[in-house]
């Protein structure tokens, strides 16, 4: 029986701006075993880049969490007052994002700025963190570490950039690392060095992951459990090959149905199967499932009343008034 | 399939872009960033031809001098046979009719002051030929041929979504009856469900107006899809050129081997059998003296070193810029 490391209970994070209450997060349940790596899947407006800033609490006004629970390590994540949050933030949870340029600090060098978060969660003098610094750079396989701690990130490659990051990250020794669209930017082969390299270092380090993408090839390769988000919902939940191999929510067949595969032999006449529509203004969300107007399976009932998300199978669970059929 | 000797419509030949920075001081010598440098590849009429690398190969930069957005530092187009790089400003028209563009950024490329079917007609607008209600009856016949309801047309560009946008792009591309687009990472910025319809779009326009497009993308996936024909490019170097199947089942260049393997595949049940590139893209101010990809490549020997390799006819179609195999 693994340790449950991280569980999000009934998560709300709404945003209160001028022209209405965005729900981008509108009531979800996630667990993160020890060990495991989560993918949060969706595409724009889905709510898993809020989820993700609403564990670290970084979540900004007009944006606010307005209810549920995150429970790590004996404690509601929520209920932390902002220096007890600060402790945890970087240290036993951090986070890496899309964009290393504009995730670090453009006038220190890289081995500066990991040292910097190494400092301020341990007790260490400037010329051992520093030291740490230069160990979380070999460790992240950046080639002559102790002079590249020294360089400032407009001298590195996005691919070394996001290996700081992850030094950055990692340097604490944290228990759960959340990894925001790290590779989007950077290119095939490079995205490949960098997914190499957080696999390596779970194992390496006992870090657990929760991984945000809308790529379903990188899913399918490093992730374990797999949650589906739409419009602020969870709309599935299952471990991977169940996902893959038997999808029950319409939203998450049709993604899998409509993206060109590399591993397939289509003539290039052959049409993709389509979601029709567009993804939902979180302004104008109507009363019933808020995926029922793209649904080519929906039925009367989707319309009205959305449907409540429901474990179908052990360990596989779904949003769907017709999963059960 | 037809013999590339047939049909070329469109006619690559030794392109070079180089831009020229001053790297220190008032009195050295500006340093060349070889964007791109010596392309050469051919584009048969009715055919897709896919163009694929990584960011900084130089892709989007060779697209913007075909198009003269951008002016070749050096080499030749010819389009439909006759060569576009020589021609001045004012019979340029004539080929911008021919040759269309979308772009990636469905957001910076529209007008934001401009409603939607002023900015189809536009071009119609700049092209003349046509009194103003036809321009606008034109306008609305694209509006529809791309999906976009009539009640749009007088919406302006942040009342669509990204996919929207782009469809409109689209319908301002094939305003004046190209014959040739060349799309520029027309899908990047659109959410997966979304970069699915417009595929489908964009095969459907091809089908219906015969048009040949020149498809250029990161996503080796969409490329695979949508191409006929393939070429590699990496460091402003053209590395390889074959059909879709040619080169995603038996790649012959190093760099098109560790691209495609480096794709992760939307499959769990299969297991990952793949060998990570090592190193970074070399700095285009800086790069490696002979072959481009020598440094990163690990079948590489000591003329990798000295020489950069030719684009060579390796089998019937099939080109390849390696030693290894010359």
């Amino acid at each position: 029986m693994r340790e449950k490391l991280l569980t999000i209970k009934d998560l709300q994070t709404h945003f209160f701006t001028e022209s209405g209450v965005v729900k981008a997060v509108d009531q979800i349940d996630l667990e993160l075993d020890q060990g495991d790596t989560l993918g949060l899947v969706g595409e724009s407006g889905c709510g898993k880049s809020v989820t993700a800033l609403s564990i670290m609490r970084l979540i900004d006004p007009p944006g606010k969490i307005v209810a549920g629970r995150i429970l790590f390590s004996n404690q509601d994540l929520l209920l932390l007052g902002d220096s007890a949050m600060e402790k945890i933030r970087g240290n036993q949870i951090s986070m890496i994002f899309q964009e290393p340029m504009t995730s670090l600090n453009p006038v220190f060098s890289i081995g500066t700025q990991i040292a910097e978060t190494v400092r301020t969660h341990r007790c260490l003098s400037p010329k051992e963190s520093l030291d740490v610094a230069i160990q979380m750079l070999d460790l992240v396989k950046i080639p002559s570490p102790r002079q590249r701690a020294q360089d400032y990130p407009h001298e590195l490659s996005g691919g070394m950039r996001q290996r700081v990051m992850i030094a950055i990250a990692l340097s604490c020794q944290p228990s759960i690392l959340i990894a925001d669209e790290p590779t989007t930017a950077l290119g095939v082969t490079i995205q490949a060095q960098i997914m190499d390299l957080i696999e390596q270092l779970k194992e390496k380090t006992g870090t657990s992951v929760i991984l945000i993408t809308h790529d379903l090839g990188v899913i399918a390769e490093t992730a374990q459990f797999v949650a589906v988000m739409y419009a602020g919902k969870v709309m599935e939940y299952a471990n991977i090959k169940t996902l893959f191999g038997e999808p029950l929510h319409p939203y998450t067949s049709g993604l899998m149905r409509c993206i060109p595969r590399i591993d397939a032999e289509t003539d290039r006449r052959n049409r993709l199967h389509i979601i029709p529509g567009i993804v939902p203004n979180l302004l104008e969300l109507g009363r019933g499932c808020k995926f029922h107007d793209r649904c080519e399976r929906r039925i009367a009932v989707c319309e009205q009343e959305e449907p409540e998300i429901l474990q179908v199978y052990e360990g596989h669970w779904v949003r769907c008034w017709r999963a059960q059929e | 399939m037809p013999r590339l000797s047939q049909s070329e419509f469109l006619i690559v030949r030794n392109l070079r872009k180089y831009y020229y920075t001053a790297k220190a001081g008032l009195f050295s010598r500006p340093f060349p960033i070889k964007a791109v440098d010596g392309v050469t590849f051919t584009v048969i009429k009715g055919e897709s031809f896919g163009l694929v690398g990584e960011s900084g190969c130089g892709k989007s930069t060779l697209a913007r001098c075909i198009i003269r957005l951008e002016e070749p530092t050096g080499g030749e187009v010819f389009l439909g046979g006759e060569g576009i790089l020589a021609l001045p400003k004012k019979e340029l028209q004539a080929f911008r009719q021919k040759m269309q563009i979308i772009f990636q950024d469905p957001y910076s490329s529209l007008n934001p002051r401009k409603k939607a079917l002023d900015i189809i007609a536009e071009p119609l607008v700049i092209r003349g030929g046509l009194d103003r209600k036809d321009r606008l009856e034109r306008a609305r016949w694209l509006m529809s041929i791309v999906g976009l309801r009539p009640e749009m047309e007088a919406r302006y560009p942040h009342e669509f979504s990204g996919g929207q946008r782009q469809r409109i792009g689209i319908a301002r591309a094939l305003a004046l009856n190209p014959e040739l687009i060349i799309a520029d990472e027309p899908l990047s910025a659109l959410d997966v469900s979304i970069q699915a319809q417009v595929i489908n779009l964009l095969q459907d326009l091809q089908d219906q107006f015969q048009l040949t497009y020149l498809f250029i993308s990161h996503d080796l996936s969409i490329v695979k899809h949508v191409s006929d024909r393939v070429g590699v490019m990496y460091l402003g170097h053209l590395v390889e050129i074959g059909t879709r199947n040619q080169v995603y089942t038996h790649p012959l260049h190093p760099y098109s081997q560790a691209l495609l393997q480096s794709v992760p595949v939307p499959n769990p049940f299969v297991p990952r059998k793949r060998w990570v590139l090592e190193g970074d893209v070399p700095s285009p101010l800086n790069p490696p003296k002979g072959c481009p990809f020598h440094p990163r490549c690990s079948k590489h020997f000591s003329t990798c070193q000295e020489e950069r390799p030719e684009l060579r006819e390796i089998a019937p179609d099939q080109f390849v810029a390696c030693h290894l195999d010359a």
